[in-house]
């Protein structure tokens, strides 16, 4: 990585627009100066390029939090925000190296103020052509995988920080943490970390025996649910035959119904007619009875009365007829009876006849003659035939009719009842019925089994989901066996390269640590005043504790040195790591020589900063960094900056040079000449 | 030519019970009635006082037969009998004596039916 340049727009004392040419050239010219007192806005451009890199990320937050933007907020320039000025922004241009290209970025990290809150925007270009959002992230991951903050934080090297480091053991964590990504180790970590999340995940250890288990169990649960469906289908079979044979029945019965009820039904009938025919006659009878009740028995009942009216009247008539013959004849009229019969010779004795028809005659009357003389009906013609009917009735009625009449009621009463009887018990205890009860219960039995077959129906395709499922399960957790079969294998595999990687990692890290451990201890034997106090740096390859060791082999205590050489260790320490790892690194110091006296700044410049690389940005105070060793370092400078805080106009100014000790003209044409 | 007439309170009250107990009407229970008063030898009081019960239509009581009751109460009283003297009088007279008859006859019976064969039995046998 190399920074090619930086826009600053309103951050921190920077009011207004400032561009940075950052370029370089070569280990031999690779230093770009900014020179500034304190408070000119030194740090706040070391920390505008953290921020156009990582974002969030360079205070620490994973996102885009309420806390990172009060950071922001607190960064952004007073002035502008009081102006109402709306654009606050880092630029950072950059070279990467990637697949063997030269890649120019462009990270454009700008905030807006809406109404106290605040928005970020990040633009980046690569070789002029604007990411999509999703090529941003993919950008984003990768430079944080590949240079993560922890490894810049050393490289943007904050010399304040640098005393507190080494008494705090910040500077092991600082070490563990990146040592791995230096030295590519952590690759082999990301490998180890995605391998046992593979192994975590299938659980194949764990679920092996289990599984197993449970592949038994969901056997067994198999064969019990399939016993069960085959009884339940055999019983269905069953009920099929049952219901067929039931129906039969019922067929036959109702057959059998209609043949008897048949017959049983004339019979029904025919009593229902003779009962109806008796009691019509009945009916009949006893209509005739009361007939004769009403009209005749009266008369019957004073029959003899009757008669004597009947007798009454005919002596009454012939009363009359005797009244009329004594009215129409006398004696004479006997005595010419009598001369006849003598003059025609039936009687002879003539001279006797007045004697004989006054005889006659009494004879005669005398024999018209009755015993009762006083009439009491006088009755007309019409009258007595009246009588003569009735008696003559009463005559042909026979008492003895109705009383028979009466008792044959009785009889033919006693005779419908028991037909009724008959017909009530037919009804009741018939073959009729016992059909009925067969057809009935025929019937229920039917009903019966069809609301079993419906039951079994509904168990049946209950059982055959559970199969179906228990199967599905069944089936799945077999592949799983057989596919953890296959990763049991995997697993034995993964184990082993877990193996393998940590054990080169280790090797890898001891190695590189070695070198790490040689190579600062060269670079402190070379910027050490005391030359040859330390002669060895040990590093702890899992602690990453650092320990130095005299001449003699014996441990020097880090908390004897002093605040200088606590700075010349952590420099050495970063320099021979970054040079191990062979990345290519800008190295930004800030107040880098800030407690070193003259020999130390001397060795430093002479032998620390050519070696470090391609890019050095340094920020420093015009007493960390006088005259004298800016001539020094003066050769493998490309560009200076002199930033100044003015009060006057809230904002900095910036120059082209190094305070008053180099020519601006000498600059520009360095400027320009690049 | 009288054509009604009424009975006494008891007399209605008894043809009432007896046509609920025999299902024959009054005019036929008061005939019959008429009947066994005139079988009875001794003479008929011919006084009824009490006219508060039923009133007859005399058409409904004698009907066609009316001759013939004239006859029989005449035939009883051996005497020539005005119409007046006939009815009501005397055919009342009969039916007052002959509902009391009646209803002990039924009483000794117990059921219609037994009623009409005692009934029967009192019938003069013979004929001429």
């Amino acid at each position: 990585m190399k920074f090619n340049r930086l826009r600053i727009t309103n951050i921190g004392a920077f009011y207004g627009n400032f561009d940075f040419d950052l370029r370089t050239f070569n280990a031999n010219q690779n230093v770009v100066l900014f020179g500034g007192k304190n408070g000119a806005g030194k740090t706040t451009i070391l920390e505008s390029i953290r921020l156009a890199l990582f974002g969030p990320l360079a205070y620490g937050y994973k996102t885009e939090s309420v806390p990172y933007f009060d950071k922001i907020s607190s960064k952004l320039n007073s002035y502008a925000v009081k102006n109402r000025e709306n654009k606050f922004q880092v630029i950072l241009d950059l070279e990467l190296v990637e697949n063997l290209q030269r890649n120019v970025y462009v990270l454009r990290r700008s905030w807006q103020l809406e109404r106290d809150t605040i928005k970020e925007d990040l633009e980046i270009i690569c070789n002029q052509r604007i990411l999509s959002s999703q090529e941003k992230d993919i950008f984003q991951t990768k430079l944080r995988e590949e240079t993560p903050p922890q490894l810049l934080e050393l490289c943007l090297f904050d010399g304040e920080k640098v005393a507190q480091a080494i008494s705090d053991e910040i500077l092991s964590s600082y070490l563990q943490e990146t040592a791995k990504v230096m030295f590519n180790l952590d690759l082999f970590e990301n490998l180890e970390t995605d391998l046992k999340t593979y192994l975590k995940q299938d659980a194949i250890q764990e679920t092996l025996s289990s599984d197993q288990q449970k592949i038994l169990e969901l056997e067994n649960t198999l064969q019990m649910l399939n016993k069960q469906r085959a009884l339940i289908m055999q019983e269905q079979v069953e009920i099929e035959t049952k219901i067929e044979e039931n129906q039969s029945s019922l067929e036959n019965s109702e057959k059998q119904f209609e043949i008897h009820g048949g017959l049983l039904k004339e019979q029904r009938d025919s009593l229902i007619n003779q009962m109806n025919d008796i009691e019509q006659e009945r009916r009949a009878m006893m209509d005739k009875n009361r007939d004769l009740i009403s009209t005749l028995l009266p008369f019957a009942l004073v029959k003899d009365i009757l008669h004597d009216v009947n007798r009454q009247m005919e002596n009454e008539t012939k009363l009359e007829i005797i009244e009329g013959l004594k009215q129409m004849t006398q004696q004479s009229d006997f005595d010419h009876i009598l001369q006849n019969l003598t003059r025609k010779g039936v009687i002879l004795a003539q001279k006797e006849t007045a004697a004989a028809s006054e005889a006659l005659y009494t004879e005669f009357l005398g024999l018209l003659s009755i015993e009762s003389s006083e009439p009491i009906h006088r009755a007309s013609y019409q009258q007595k035939a009246e009588i003569v009917s009735i008696s003559n009735q009463v005559n042909q009625f026979d008492p003895k009719e109705i009383s028979d009449n009466i008792k044959r009621n009785a009889k033919m009463i006693k005779t419908i009842q028991e037909i009724r009887q008959k017909i009530n018990e037919n009804d009741m205890t018939s073959e009729l019925r016992d059909l009925l009860e067969n057809i009935n219960e025929a019937k229920n039995r039917n009903i019966a089994l069809l609301h079993r077959k419906e039951q079994l129906n509904i168990s049946r395709s209950d059982l055959e989901e559970q199969i179906q499922k228990v199967t599905n399960t069944y089936l799945k957790l077999k592949e799983k066996l057989i596919h953890s079969r296959k990763a049991e294998n995997i697993f034995a595999i993964t184990k082993r390269v877990l193996d393998v990687s940590k054990e080169f990692r280790r090797l890898q890290m001891q190695k590189k640590l070695q070198d790490v451990e040689i190579e600062a201890a060269r670079m402190l034997q070379l910027l050490f005043r005391k030359e040859l106090f330390v002669v060895r740096v040990f590093i702890h390859p899992e602690t990453f504790q650092l320990k130095l060791f005299n001449s003699t082999n014996e441990e020097i205590n880090k908390e004897s040195l002093s605040a200088g050489e606590k700075q010349l260790l952590l420099l050495s320490t970063i320099w021979a790591m970054a040079h191990c790892s062979r990345r290519r690194l800008p190295f930004v110091f800030d107040t880098l020589l800030g407690r070193l006296d003259q020999t130390h700044k001397k060795s430093i410049i002479e032998h620390l900063i050519p070696r470090c690389g391609d890019q050095v940005i340094i920020l420093s105070t015009d007493s960390e960094i006088d005259e004298e060793h800016y001539k020094l370092i003066q050769p493998a400078v490309v560009s200076t900056y002199t930033i100044e805080y003015n009060t006057q106009k809230s904002t900095i100014e910036v120059g082209k040079h190094f305070f008053t000790f180099s020519n601006p003209l000498e600059d520009n044409s360095h400027a320009i000449s690049s | 030519m009288q054509f009604r007439l009424k009975t006494s309170k008891a007399t209605a009250d008894r043809l009432k019970d007896l046509q609920n107990a025999t299902g024959l009407t009054p005019n036929i229970l008061a005939r019959i009635a008429v009947a066994l008063s005139l079988k009875e030898p001794q003479p008929v009081s011919p006084i009824v006082k009490d006219v508060s019960g039923l009133e007859f239509n005399r058409n409904t009581l004698t009907g066609s037969y009316d001759f013939v009751f004239k006859a029989l109460i005449s035939q009883r009283e051996k005497r020539e009998l005005s119409d007046e003297d006939y009815f009501p009088v005397l055919f009342n007279a009969h039916l007052e004596r002959g509902c009391k008859l009646l209803e002990n006859e039924y009483n000794y019976a117990g059921n219609s039916q037994k009623l009409i064969t005692n009934l029967l039995d009192k019938i003069p046998g013979g004929s001429d």
